[in-house]
């Protein structure tokens, strides 16, 4: 297997909105990718296809040369953009759920990373502020020991300390026989940690390159090739 | 170790570049151990898979060398480290010297520019 | 993996409504209590209590008979169609298994209510009411038995238990449809999944309006005479046929839910 992700001809449209448009995408194993575009240019679209939340329209999207289905869902690890774990149970529960369905899952891992970032175990998710219940949501994702981790906008809304610990977290927990895909428009704080960038517009890819030929061939930054690339 | 990096230029030529210069510096020794790709990856953010480039291409340069199961060590002699240090002193001045023709200076007129910002600097630190 | 789903069913409706039985359970105690003074002393005060509590413990009851099928709407749309989807539809479970399991947790609800209605009911009237009671329903059901023949009673009354139940599943795999259609609406989707509902329920009135209308109809005109003629001299077969019909309506209202969801949940899922 050397393509953890393989997008062939992908195509979804919302009654008569195009939201992705024939997209070619392969990814391989040990890469750090980063989904790049504006809001609306498609991004959680594509990533709701791979994780099945979505049906596409025409082509097709394989993980491990498997489309989204059962045996996918226990190589993806996922974290949507928004918080997905039950609000009524507490992080322990929510350990023991994971456990219960992912054989990936390495609670011990979970439990230290709560335990060092002083996150109470016992409370409802709830209860927990925003700040917390987000890292709950991905010290939960990131304890599977997954093919391919599906990472939406994960440092949108955090404050700065947060965002360095997502970036530790994803470089912690570096497999070279795993991918990750992180989708964001705020692109310079995570940029260094990247393998490739893809920039998504209006549902096509744009560009599809290693970051560091990015800096080599225009001699900018990825964030100030996207400003240009997505000016206006 | 100094580990600002530039996002407007790639990222493996300038980790070589701060290690060369570390190991040149007396910071590593020769035959010492590196740190891992994973401590250098969370250490500075940037991508294992760079890193590890990164430590490929000051292989190929006879800077450092690989010992299975137990990581990167600093090559038993410095030679190699000193001469790419020695390189990008080079390319910088002569950057520097291109600048500064472009804005008219002769080769006199540069060498005074550089002993007054040098004056100007040493009070300031003082 | 429908077991271990199962258990964060159960874990979810014990935490939403556990506390509620033994409430009743409690309230049942009360009204034995009361009617055990009403009975030794009298008085009006102690007969407005037992008269309140009675009332209270027959809402009660009402209440937790209702209860299994709000709050298993109220688990499948959040579980399901609220954020938290998001992890349920990444589970590596199939759509089936997830129907299947919210299915089971409804009714492993029902049986636990019921039997806590039976058991608040009976300690309520526990002492001659209950005997009497018991008495009653041993009589009636011995009296069909002299009727219609005991190996009958026993077949009609598993038939009426399978009727039940899968009247059940059907009435939620009706409302789980309900929801999952209201979900492939842009916006206002709960208010979809009760218009839903609604045009369902129009439907079936207006099916069985037009069966009635044509039996009324028929009847006065002597069209069904051949067979109320036939349904008088086999009452029995009767039964068993209007029981087994109605089984079969039942299954074949809850496969045509069950293939609304699967269709939907496959291929219309649109979580927000």
């Amino acid at each position: 297997m050397n393509e953890i992700l393989k997008c062939t001809g992908l195509t979804k449209r919302y009654s008569n909105v195009l939201a992705l448009d024939k997209i070619d995408l392969t990814i391989a194993p040990g890469k750090i990718v980063g989904i790049l575009g504006p809001n609306g240019s498609g991004k959680t679209t594509l990533i709701k296809l791979i994780n099945g939340l979505l049906t596409p329209t025409e082509g097709s999207v394989l993980i491990a040369g498997n489309a989204p289905g059962t045996e996918t869902k226990k190589l993806v690890s996922y974290l949507p953009d928004n918080s997905f774990l039950p609000s009524w149970m507490t992080a322990e529960q929510i350990i023991e759920l994971f456990c219960d369905f992912y054989e990936d899952f390495r609670p011990e891992l979970a439990n230290e990373m709560l335990n060092r970032l002083g996150v109470p175990k016992e409370m409802k998710l709830k209860n927990l502020s925003k700040g917390n219940k987000e890292k709950v949501c991905l010290i939960l994702v990131m304890s599977r020991n997954a093919l391919l981790y599906v990472l939406d906008e994960p440092i949108a809304a955090v404050d700065p300390a947060t965002r360095d610990y997502v970036i530790s977290t994803i470089i912690n927990n570096y497999n070279p026989n795993a991918s990750v895909l992180i989708s964001t428009h705020i692109i310079a704080d995570i940029e260094p940690v990247l393998d490739e960038a893809v920039f998504i517009n209006r549902g096509q890819i744009v560009l599809h390159q290693t970051v560091d030929e990015i800096r080599e061939e225009t001699g900018m930054s990825v964030d100030a090739r996207f400003r240009e690339v997505f000016k206006w | 170790m100094d580990w600002t990096l530039d996002k407007s230029r790639p990222m493996c030529p300038q980790i070589c570049e701060i290690i060369c210069l570390a190991i040149a510096n007396g910071e590593f020794s020769a035959g010492d151990k590196l740190l891992s790709v994973r401590e250098l990856a969370l250490k500075t953010g940037v991508n294992p898979n760079t890193i590890q480039k990164s430590f490929e291409e000051l292989e190929r340069r006879g800077v450092v060398h690989s010992v299975r199961c137990s990581g990167w060590f600093v090559n038993e002699s410095i030679d190699a480290a000193k001469a790419e240090v020695d390189s990008l002193r080079n390319k910088k001045t002569e950057e520097y010297l291109a600048e500064m023709e472009q804005l008219g200076c002769t080769g006199e007129e540069i060498i005074e520019y550089l002993m007054k910002a040098k004056e100007v600097k040493n009070e300031r630190d003082s | 993996m429908v077991k271990k789903l199962l258990k964060y069913e159960f874990i979810y409706y014990l935490r939403t409504f556990g506390a509620f039985l033994p409430i009743v359970l409690v309230i049942g105690a009360v009204t034995k209590l009361f009617l055990f003074l009403e009975e030794q002393y009298g008085g009006k005060v102690i007969e407005i209590a037992s008269g309140s509590s009675v009332f209270m413990l027959v809402v009660a009851c009402f209440a937790l008979l209702l209860l299994p099928t709000v709050v298993g709407i109220v688990r499948f749309y959040k579980n399901m169609y609220s954020s938290e989807g998001y992890l349920t539809f990444t589970l590596p479970v199939t759509n089936a298994q997830h129907i299947f399991v919210k299915l089971l947790g409804v009714l492993g609800c029902y049986l636990f209510c019921a039997l806590t209605v039976i058991a608040s009911a009976s300690i309520a009237m526990a002492g001659n009411t209950l005997g009497n009671v018991i008495a009653d329903i041993v009589g009636v059901i011995k009296g069909m038995a002299v009727v219609l023949g005991s190996i009958n009673v026993t077949f009609i009354c598993i038939e009426m238990l399978i009727l039940l139940i899968l009247s059940m599943c059907s009435n939620m795999l009706l409302y789980y449809s309900c929801i999952t259609i209201g979900q492939t609406a842009k916006k206002n989707r709960i208010l979809a999944a009760v218009g839903v509902y609604f045009a369902y329920y129009i439907i079936t009135q207006v099916i069985s309006t037009v069966f009635s209308i044509v039996f009324i109809v028929g009847g006065t005109l002597g069209a069904f005479e051949d067979i109320a003629l036939w349904i008088a001299e086999n009452y029995i077969a009767s039964i068993h046929l209007i029981m087994c019909g109605g089984i079969v309506l039942s299954c074949a209202i809850a496969a045509l839910f069950w293939l609304i969801n699967q269709t939907i949940m496959k291929k219309k899922l649109n979580l927000e």
